[in-house]
């Protein structure tokens, strides 16, 4: 029995140690399995730390590129007006210059100034344009336009610089597309211009075609297929793809000798994808390219389409006649353009001010027809003096039309414009046209154009005539110092000349009737050094608007109204010198 | 080399009136000796006579419309002989235009106002 105990007592004893063993066994596993957890718990808090930092390194960086992309918004904005302005300046004196009757040498510089300056203006438009596109704030027009006119003036533009290179400039339109179109016509002219632009560029000899067809249509709307074809060097297939990105040229070797900022592409492609379409380019190194996009356009109405270019046609000033007007600009040569530009135009009376305070205490005392109103001023902006008129001024006052003179044509800016109270707005720099024809707007005054019938146009020749009678049309200083006195070779001149007016006349009366708009450009050409050598600046000035005209293609009545002023001036010279033989 | 003193000059112009008044000007003004023509080949046809300088409106198919023009005929007279100095006479103020006759050779692009006859005497005296 002893025996058993202890048997039974070592098993019990084994059993304990078995109990004990697992006891341990499974609270060192429970320990471990705790110690892990932990271990785990820490790691999670650690990644939950590490992603709330990233989130919020995240939200900084957005938030700085959001408030970068506002910078840079305010920053073109704020750049487009310092520009602006003193482009303005630039215009605006140049335009006045031409007006007064330059010589022909000063008339050539000042053009060269023009047109830099346009060039430049341009360049500017190209860079604020692409900030535009890609902020999504590019709004195109919707117009009733003529495809004929916008490819007109796309060759016209393009022509000289062609002409330069010795190139040809082809424009051939599909005889089916109807005659007005509804879009945004000046977006459509720019990318042909880029394009066109850029064939010239990189073209040494051929040509370059503009070419339209139309591949669709349902009555309501049109399909048009736009190719520009050059023989210029082509574009090596490797460099196809980078065609379209911003400031990449595909030739960067060259860039300094094909010059240009590399924008343009860049711009016409986005300028089509808005539209709707897209632009492809075929090519072959040293042979040449073709540029095409297919857009739709619905068809327009003539009647829209005249009534628009009715209003843009040159404004007469004289209905402005008697208005008082109140200039507010910070800048002295801006409020010169403006007043000089109207003076000129118009009989009126201009006050200024150089800030929106005394806009408004001039406002207060006197009694104004329209106030033009520029938009950043110190002291007080456009836009507060204009709320301050609107809300703080006893009625009639309160009403005056205000006319924001603004260099930021963004959608949101004009709408800040119109919710101060402002009337409408000219953009700066502005043609004479569009001031007189916004002052003409708000103050209700009827726009009137010269009439086109031909009883009033020679009427109105006629009383030109009758003004400038007084200081006679013929001029004979030059020829009297040509001639060094000699009086029989000064009627030999005069002889001469008057024998050859009623050829003249007979020439271009029978170019007029045939619509030969380039005979008639050639024979008042020719006819020029004559108006010099008698002294008749004025039929100078005719001849070369006439031959201008001609190129350009304007309205037969235009080109007609001028022709009979020449012939008027012409017959007045006869008679002025009849008395000389 | 001593600088010519009287030199033959052609003077190619359809316009009746101001070939007559250049004509008349230089041969008041200088002593050189003036030849007139009126149209471009007509010009081209005298070549053979060595003339020194040519002076050359640029507008030469006004009067007859199937005569060549300036252009042409400078680069016709380059290529007779291109010590012909070309004077292009012109009532174009076209800059391109100018700088393309310049490029082929012309000596230099007069328009035509108030000063060009004294601009063409002046020229001619400093060529040599």
């Amino acid at each position: 029995m002893q025996r058993l105990k202890i048997a039974a007592a070592k098993n019990e004893m084994r059993y304990y140690f078995i109990g004990l063993t697992m006891l341990v066994i499974l609270s060192s596993g429970l320990f471990l399995r705790f110690r892990r957890a932990r271990r785990t718990k820490k790691q999670l808090e650690e990644k939950n730390r590490l992603i709330e930092s990233e989130k919020e390194n995240a939200d900084a960086l957005r938030m700085r590129a959001e408030s970068s992309e506002h910078f840079k918004q305010q920053f073109l904005t704020n750049m487009s007006h310092e520009i602006r302005t003193p482009m303005n300046a630039v215009n605006g004196m140049t335009d006045l210059l031409l007006d007064k009757d330059p010589r022909p040498d000063q008339v050539q510089y000042l053009q060269i100034i023009s047109r830099s300056s346009d060039l430049l203006l341009h360049i500017i438009n190209d860079i604020l344009d692409l900030s535009k596109i890609e902020s999504g704030k590019l709004e195109l027009e919707v117009i009733d336009f003529s495809l004929t006119d916008a490819i007109r003036q796309v060759s016209d533009t393009l022509s000289l610089k062609a002409e330069e290179k010795g190139l040809q400039l082809i424009t051939s339109l599909d005889r089916n597309i109807p005659s007005v179109l509804v879009g945004d016509s000046f977006r459509l002219s720019q990318v042909l211009i880029n394009l066109g632009g850029n064939a010239i560029k990189f073209t040494e000899k051929g040509s370059v075609e503009i070419n339209v067809v139309q591949v669709k249509t349902d009555g309501e709307n049109v399909t048009l297929l736009f190719s520009i074809i050059d023989t210029g060097i082509g574009i090596p297939d490797d460099k196809l793809h980078i065609l379209f990105e911003s400031f990449k040229q595909v030739h960067s070797t060259d860039s300094r000798k094909y010059g240009g900022a590399g924008l343009g592409l860049s711009i016409s492609k986005q300028l089509v994808e808005l539209q709707g379409g897209t632009i492809s380019v075929e090519s072959a190194e040293g042979r040449g390219s073709v540029f095409s996009f297919e857009l739709n356009f619905p068809v327009g109405s003539l009647q829209k389409l005249q009534e628009r270019t009715f209003a843009e046609q040159k404004a007469d000033g004289n209905m402005l006649n008697g208005l008082r007007i109140l200039l507010a600009d910070d800048n002295e040569y801006n409020r010169m353009v403006a007043s000089e530009t109207l003076h000129s135009k118009a009989d009126l009376a201009i006050d200024e001010a150089i800030n929106g305070e005394e806009a408004i205490r001039l406002l207060e005392v006197n009694d104004y027809d329209v106030v033009l109103m520029d938009i950043q001023m110190p002291v007080m902006n456009g836009l507060d003096a204009t709320r301050y008129i609107r809300d703080k001024l006893p009625s009639p006052k309160n009403a005056t039309p205000v006319i924001a003179l603004t260099a930021s044509l963004l959608r949101d800016d004009i709408d800040m414009c119109t919710n101060a109270g402002m009337n409408t707005y000219v953009p700066k720099p502005f043609k004479a046209w569009q001031l007189i024809s916004a002052i003409a707007e708000v103050t209700g005054r009827k726009i009137v154009r010269k009439s086109m019938h031909p009883e009033a146009m020679a009427a109105s020749a006629a009383k030109e005539m009758e003004q400038k009678a007084t200081t006679g049309v013929t001029d004979l200083t030059y020829l009297q110092k040509f001639s060094e006195g000699d009086e029989a070779r000064m009627k030999k001149f005069i002889r001469l000349y008057v024998a050859s007016v009623p050829v003249f006349i007979g020439k271009v009366s029978a170019a007029m009737a045939a619509n030969d708009v380039d005979e008639i450009a050639g024979q008042v050409h020719a006819f020029k050094p004559k108006w010099m050598m008698m002294g008749m600046k004025q039929s100078t000035e005719q001849a070369i608007i006439i031959e201008k005209l001609c190129k350009t293609n304007a309205g037969e009545n235009r080109i007609n109204e001028h022709i009979l002023i020449l012939f008027a001036q012409a017959e007045t010279s006869l008679r002025e010198l009849e008395n000389n033989c | 080399m001593a600088r010519k003193l009287i030199k033959k000059i052609f003077v190619v112009d359809d316009d009746e009136m101001l070939s007559m008044a250049l004509e008349d000007y230089m041969t008041r003004k200088t002593m050189h000796e003036i030849h007139m023509f009126r149209t471009g080949e007509d010009c081209l046809q005298h070549l053979r006579e060595q003339p020194d300088v040519v002076i050359l409106d640029f507008n030469l198919n006004s009067e007859l419309k199937d005569a060549a023009n300036g252009m042409k005929i400078l680069e016709a007279i380059k290529k007779v002989n291109k010590y012909i100095h070309v004077i292009m006479l012109s009532s174009q103020e076209a800059y391109g235009t100018a700088l393309q006759t310049i490029s082929k050779g012309a000596e230099e692009y007069v328009i035509k106002d108030e000063d060009a006859f004294g601009k063409i005497v002046s020229i001619i005296d400093g060529l040599n």
